[in-house]
């Protein structure tokens, strides 16, 4: 039976409150962090509170296991930021971060603890080729896909497959739309580019504004996202919102940059769900403006029923019999926000036979 | 409470049911399966092993049992599950016990960051631990079973913990696997060895393991002082070679089959370095166990032979 | 031309005789180096270098004997000292 708010939530919300755990409350607490990658943030969280000192010392040896895994992620994205920088110097051309790797250079909060996999970049459309010769020249190789995959990316998604460091195997997804060119939403990826700002310490790398970052998040936890990350993705919006939400300006900047993008919807999801689940501080007139985007009644019910499941840790005691069917549904629904019927269905096919023969 | 003081039925009810928390070295794992073969198994190997409270933190919950689906009848297949979720692929059902062990130093090596983990044995005497880094086929768990018949205490046939805190190592006694041709030369070697089932037709060839003799079970909280590095390599009729081994290279050598080198960053490259630097390093080429396990006896232990190198 | 070691990149060493092992935070990376690789390496962490700055450095500190050998191999070193991320061409 699916608990009213699992002990990772709890714990993110009220860090101080684990002082009250008994041993095999931390024994399902630690597990249903490790189980939807929060376990790194989980030591962070409680570290900023002082409450990782009450934790049972084999508990606490998993939360700093996790931390120094976390940790040398860090070490390695920021030297990827630093390989990209040279590769892409030589073009004249300015990295800008996406996600991870962008909250990681511009020292913001969801980067503490976080496990980072592949550096995401933006680029313009018309320099996609000069960034790939570029890219090939200093290590970097297309990863070995078939016909299909290749033809996937290419041609109906409309990106660069991801390319992998011949040395490091470490991997850069190169972006030059928000979503997918066959995505129902439109935002124009060529606005946020231009908007873009530089980081201070690292000359010749940007990140997105802080709406614009925001909205892109939204964008793809909502629209574009499997939801394997769910929840740490959702983490990471609460503490964009609690952090940016301090200036003044942002929340006025948030809605008109929703509205200039076409990504209203997303970003009604996004404030619903993340103060439902983390109780983030939001201006009321901000929420009543974003139900002005909200899908009809039954859509409505239907979506929180979804992402109520979807979002939570994929664990079993966090799981109640419908689970499995939520993030089933939501997981087609991701693909069919991304691509038109008559490419989504063989493609789900073919995702299922694969993943069928890989057992 | 040890294992051994539950009966075969109880032993079965607990395993099948809840699980039950086996205390191994500083960790303590939930192990579930109704499969005959896992809990016979654990009954004999793990015969000495302590048991924990179920209401203990358990650091790695774990379970082996067969699919649902057609593979649970045609051709049957077993998994093993990490806190509910199935990893790595299915094995034959008869390797039910080999997955189990194979799953259980996973669970270690993947997680655990307050060690550097070395790919290796290591045993102690005197204090001391002798380290033999090596992968599959160099020969490292015949000769732990080696040293362990004539009295070192074992501390691990698989997984080196050293402690980036202090350098000590920390013992994970656990069986000691055993492949092909070893094990009946074992049998023969070592009359009082406890040895499980064969199983056949693995990965690695025919697999029995050994059960690490009482005392190191006993003493598993009880760390060692690293003493010697020594890199094993098995080759069918040579004479016994024990040589120095240049530590630098030595260093790249243990870096390369450490699990969690990269993740440690600064401390994994510090402990490693301390460690080659504690300890004396060596090669060692043999093919009769007796007469290597002679000359790893006769090694003296790093103070001594500094002293040693040192006096006028 | 000259050459520095790499800005924003502590390295950590550990020697045995011949032998120097080397650590860089920022990489990760770890590298085995013998006796000329290593001074090489150190005395650019102290300052940028030219060519012969640093064949004048190895043949006083290893007593090595100067010539056209020793050029070319410094040469070498450096560019592989570049592709293994622990060297680059300073800015003029």
């Amino acid at each position: 039976m699916r608990q009213a708010q699992s002990l990772l939530v709890q714990a993110f919300c009220e860090p101080t409150s684990v002082a009250f755990l008994e041993e095999p409350q931390w024994d399902l607490l630690i597990r249903q962090a490790r189980r939807a990658d929060l376990l790194a943030r989980l030591c962070a969280r409680l570290g900023q509170y002082g409450s990782l000192a009450r934790a049972p010392a084999r508990a606490r040896n998993h939360l700093d296991s996790a931390r120094i895994a976390a940790d040398q992620h860090a070490t390695t994205v920021r030297w990827e930021v630093r390989c990209l920088k040279r590769a892409l110097s030589g073009i004249e051309l300015p990295v800008i971060l996406l996600k991870g790797a962008a909250y990681l250079l511009a020292d913001l909060p969801p980067a503490q603890g976080r496990l980072f996999y592949d550096v995401d970049i933006l680029v313009p459309k018309v320099r996609l080729d000069e960034v790939e010769r570029a890219l090939r020249k200093h290590g970097w190789s297309f990863m070995h896909l078939d016909a299909y995959d290749q033809r996937y990316y290419r041609t109906w998604m409309h990106e660069l497959p991801p390319l992998q460091h011949l040395r490091r195997r470490s991997v850069v997804d190169v972006h030059h739309r928000i979503l997918p060119e066959t995505a129902s939403l439109k935002p124009d990826a060529e606005k946020m580019l231009s908007a873009s700002e530089p980081l201070e310490e690292m000359g010749g790398v940007h990140v997105l504004t802080p709406s614009h970052m925001v909205l892109h998040s939204a964008a793809h936890l909502f629209h574009d996202g499997e939801l394997e990350h769910g929840l740490c993705d959702l983490a990471d919006l609460d503490a964009l919102f609690r952090h940016f939400g301090k200036m003044p300006s942002f929340w006025d900047e948030l809605i008109d940059s929703a509205r200039e993008l076409d990504l209203m919807r997303p970003l009604y999801y996004a404030l619903r769900y993340t103060t439902r689940v983390f109780a983030t501080p939001v201006p009321g007139r901000v929420i009543d403006t974003s139900k002005k985007s909200a899908p009809r009644v039954v859509g409505k019910r239907c979506m929180d029923a979804l992402f109520t499941r979807g979002l939570a840790p994929d664990h079993e005691s966090c799981n109640d019999s419908f689970s499995g069917l939520a993030r089933w549904l939501l997981y087609v629904r991701s693909h069919y926000l991304r691509m038109p019927l008559y490419l989504l269905i063989p493609h789900l096919v073919r995702k299922a036979v694969r993943r069928q023969f890989k057992e | 409470m040890k294992v051994s003081s539950l009966s075969q039925e109880q032993l079965r009810q607990s395993l099948s049911g809840a699980g039950l928390n086996f205390r191994i070295g500083g960790f303590v794992f939930r192990i579930r399966s109704s499969l005959a073969a896992v809990i016979d198994g654990l009954a004999l190997l793990y015969a000495d092993y302590p048991l924990a409270p179920h209401n203990e933190f358990a650091d790695f919950h774990v379970e082996v049992r067969r699919p649902h689906g057609p593979r649970r009848w045609f051709r049957p297949q077993v998994l093993f599950f990490f806190d509910g979720r199935p990893w790595f692929k299915p094995l034959p059902l008869k390797h039910a016990l080999a997955m189990l062990e194979w799953g259980l130093n996973w669970c270690v090596y993947g997680h655990v960051n307050q060690y550097l983990i070395i790919h290796g044995a290591v045993v102690e005497k005197d204090g001391y631990a002798a380290i033999f880094p090596g992968g599959p086929g160099v020969g490292k768990s015949t000769l732990c079973a080696g040293l362990v018949a004539r009295g070192w205490r074992l501390l691990s046939d698989e997984l080196v913990l050293v402690s980036t805190a202090d350098g000590r190592i920390a013992p994970l006694p656990r069986p000691v696997s055993l492949k092909n041709d070893s094990i009946e030369l074992i049998e023969r070697f070592y009359p009082d060895a406890v040895i499980g089932p064969r199983i056949a037709a693995t990965e690695k060839g025919t697999i029995a393991h050994l059960r690490p003799p009482a005392d190191s079970v006993a003493r598993a909280e009880e760390y060692a002082q690293p003493g010697w590095v020594i890199f094993p390599a098995y080759e069918s009729g040579a004479a016994t070679q024990l040589t120095t081994q240049p530590k630098g290279l030595g260093f790249m050598r243990a870096a390369r089959g450490t699990f969690n080198y990269h993740v440690l960053g600064l401390a994994g490259f510090q402990a490693l370095a301390n460690l080659i630097d504690t300890c004396r390093c060596f090669k060692l080429i043999y093919s009769d166990l007796d007469d290597a396990v002679a000359h790893i006896a006769r090694l003296e232990p790093p103070s001594v032979a500094t002293r040693k190198a040192s006096a006028p | 031309m000259g050459w520095s070691a790499l800005e924003n990149a502590t390295l950590y060493s550990r020697t045995w005789g011949d032998e120097t092992l080397v650590y860089s935070e920022a990489s990760g990376d770890t590298h085995l180096l013998g006796p000329v690789d290593a001074t090489v390496l150190d005395f650019l962490q102290k300052g940028s270098a030219t060519i012969p700055d640093l064949v004048a450095h190895i043949v006083e500190r290893l007593g090595i004997e100067e010539d056209d050998e020793l050029y070319f191999y410094v040469s070498e070193l450096l560019d592989k000292l570049e592709t293994l991320a622990l060297a680059e061409h300073t800015r003029r």
